[in-house]
């Protein structure tokens, strides 16, 4: 991954995807597209290093997680929260809301680590090294995000109060 | 071993992704600007689309179009700047922020701005009278027309050639070329022209047609006129920034980067530099020539190839700013024009661009009309933004990426 052509052709076929998880760590189309731009401005002086493809994909989507934290812990001084608005919810009673009520606006409201985590995890199917590494952390972080991550989300869906504010 | 919640989330995760897709112009804008924002960290920056200058009440000069045919040069070491104690950087209040959405553009929404430069803006330069046999006391635009031809706007509206002068077409090592025409070229009141050639800077007077050949060895690219119109801060591809004193024609490198420094009106070089360490922080670096130098840290990235602009103790710029405001229109861009105070590096407004403003964002002019006044290009043409009470105004159409053309105007 050398040159300037080599990196429009990463660009090219492999933004698509690299877009897709920019959108679950930030819940925002336009967010996805500045995060993953930004990434790949820090890429891009490293190319000639990036020898391989998935090398370059990784550290694309290392740059994203970690733009994304930087993001968030700079957003002291902002006064929104980093999160889209979540989807539409239905309100539903407690003892079926596990069943009918989604995850994605749960997951939206998780810190930005433990979000890194659960869509490095369940969506691009990484392994706690793997995902360790990205985050640069141990794999016992991981693992403690990513509990509460879940624990976070069995909480939330089963109570009901919760879902109707996230609606 | 996978619980049910587990399961349910990667089905849910991969649920939300179908139908996200990339704009049609993600891929070349990002290219674009990656290579931009990387090309602007060397020493020297080759040519950019569209370029503006004010001088004093305001030169307005947008640049030609540049031909692209190599790959970036490779970077240079910037000299360090003064390293003097700083403090946080201070944040922009997003009440202030001004978002204009594409349907503004319409121009007909928009009232006139009355201004030196006519409505629509002449460009066709290899048609106009040579400026010998139509004399202008002074000039509003300059306009980079075909080959290295320059079209100077007088203040009566009207395009000529400029003849008597021979000029060359800018290039730099990596073979970009671009018209002579920068937004630095004309003085405040538009009687003097510079342009920076191959190994040379030509500066020549509007008024009587004389011109002076300096030679200075190099990519020349880029010029600055100083606030006394003594002195000319040249940047240059490959190389370090060099102030010339046109009066006895000597010539001095400087610390500064000639892309990303303007004057004040006290002739300060106030020099906007992004820190190297972090993409979303930058400096601003008053260069006094003396013990007195200072920084400040800003929350501000640095947007375009277009130059910052002075006035009146404020600074315009086309930056970018790492946060998003709470509402939905905000969060489509951090990109726009932003004011801050140069004493303490505070931003006092920002005019949001929008998407469809990328390419005059990164490339357009960004300059003070006026004391109140900042002159931005748009898609359709210039646009006068007044920060303190977010009026906008239709300045003059022209001027796009495409025409290859360079300007100046004069309130």
């Amino acid at each position: 991954m050398r040159d300037a052509a080599e990196f429009t052709e990463f660009v090219a076929t492999r933004s698509s995807a690299l877009l897709r998880t920019a959108y679950l760590l930030t819940g925002d189309r336009h967010l996805a597209e500045d995060l993953l731009q930004t990434a790949l401005i820090k890429a891009y002086p490293l190319w000639g290093g990036l020898r391989e493809p998935r090398a370059a994909e990784s550290y694309v989507r290392t740059a994203m997680v970690r733009t994304l934290i930087n993001w968030r812990k700079r957003r002291a001084w902002s006064r929104e929260t980093l999160a889209a608005t979540p989807p539409d919810l239905p309100t539903t009673a407690a003892d079926d809301v596990e069943t009918r009520s989604r995850l994605w606006p749960i997951v939206l409201t998780l810190p930005p680590r433990q979000r890194a985590v659960v869509v490095l995890r369940y969506y691009e199917d990484l392994t706690e090294s793997q995902t360790a590494a990205i985050l640069g952390c141990s794999t016992g972080t991981v693992k403690s995000h990513n509990s509460r991550a879940l624990q976070t989300l069995r909480a939330r869906l089963a109570d009901p109060e919760d879902v109707r504010r996230l609606s | 071993m996978t619980t049910p919640l587990e399961d349910r989330l990667r089905t849910e995760l991969r649920d939300e992704v179908t139908g996200v897709e990339l704009r049609s112009d993600f891929v070349s804008a990002a290219v674009e600007d990656v290579r931009v924002r990387r090309r602007r960290r060397q020493v020297g920056i080759a040519s950019s689309f569209v370029v503006v200058t004010l001088a004093g009440i305001g030169g307005i000069a947008i640049d030609a179009q540049t031909e692209r045919d190599g790959n970036p040069p490779p970077a240079d070491e910037t000299t360090p700047p003064p390293s003097v104690p700083t403090e946080p950087a201070p944040s922009l209040d997003f009440a202030d922020i001004q978002t204009i959405q594409p349907r503004e553009m319409a121009w007909e929404n928009l009232p006139w701005r009355d201004t030196a430069l006519p409505q629509v803006l002449p460009t066709d330069v290899a048609a106009a009278p040579t400026l010998s046999n139509d004399p202008i006391d002074h000039a509003v635009a300059l306009v980079g027309g075909p080959g290295s031809t320059v079209g100077v706007v007088g203040d009566d509206g009207q395009l000529r050639r400029l003849d008597g002068v021979s000029l060359e077409r800018i290039r730099d090592p990596a073979g970009y070329r671009s018209s002579p025409v920068k937004q630095g070229s004309l003085t405040p009141d538009g009687s003097v022209a510079a342009f920076p050639q191959p190994d040379a800077l030509v500066v020549v007077d509007l008024a009587d047609g004389s011109s002076q050949r300096l030679d200075l060895p190099g990519f020349n690219t880029r010029v600055v006129w100083s606030p006394d119109r003594q002195h000319i801060l040249v940047g240059r591809e490959g190389g370090p920034s060099s102030l010339v004193d046109i009066t006895d024609g000597s010539v001095g490198d400087v610390p500064y980067n000639a892309y990303q420094t303007t004057f004040t009106d006290d002739g300060a070089a106030l020099e906007f530099r992004e820190t190297p360490q972090e993409v979303w922080t930058s400096e601003l670096i008053r260069w006094d020539g003396t013990d007195k130098d200072s920084r400040l840290p800003l929350s501000i990235w640095w947007g375009g190839e277009t130059p910052p602009d002075a006035s009146d103790g404020r600074l315009v710029l086309a930056g970018s700013v790492d946060d998003i405001h709470p509402s939905e229109e905000t969060t489509r861009g951090r990109n726009g024009w932003i004011v801050l105070d140069i004493d303490t590096g505070t931003p006092i407004a920002m005019l949001r661009a929008p998407g469809a403003w990328y390419g005059t964002w990164l490339f357009g002019q960004c300059a003070w009309l006026d004391d109140e006044t900042v002159i931005v290009q748009g898609e359709p043409g210039l646009l006068a933004w007044t920060p303190s009470t977010g009026a906008l105004e239709r300045v003059s159409t022209g001027g796009s990426q495409e025409t290859s053309l360079a300007t100046a105007v004069l309130d």
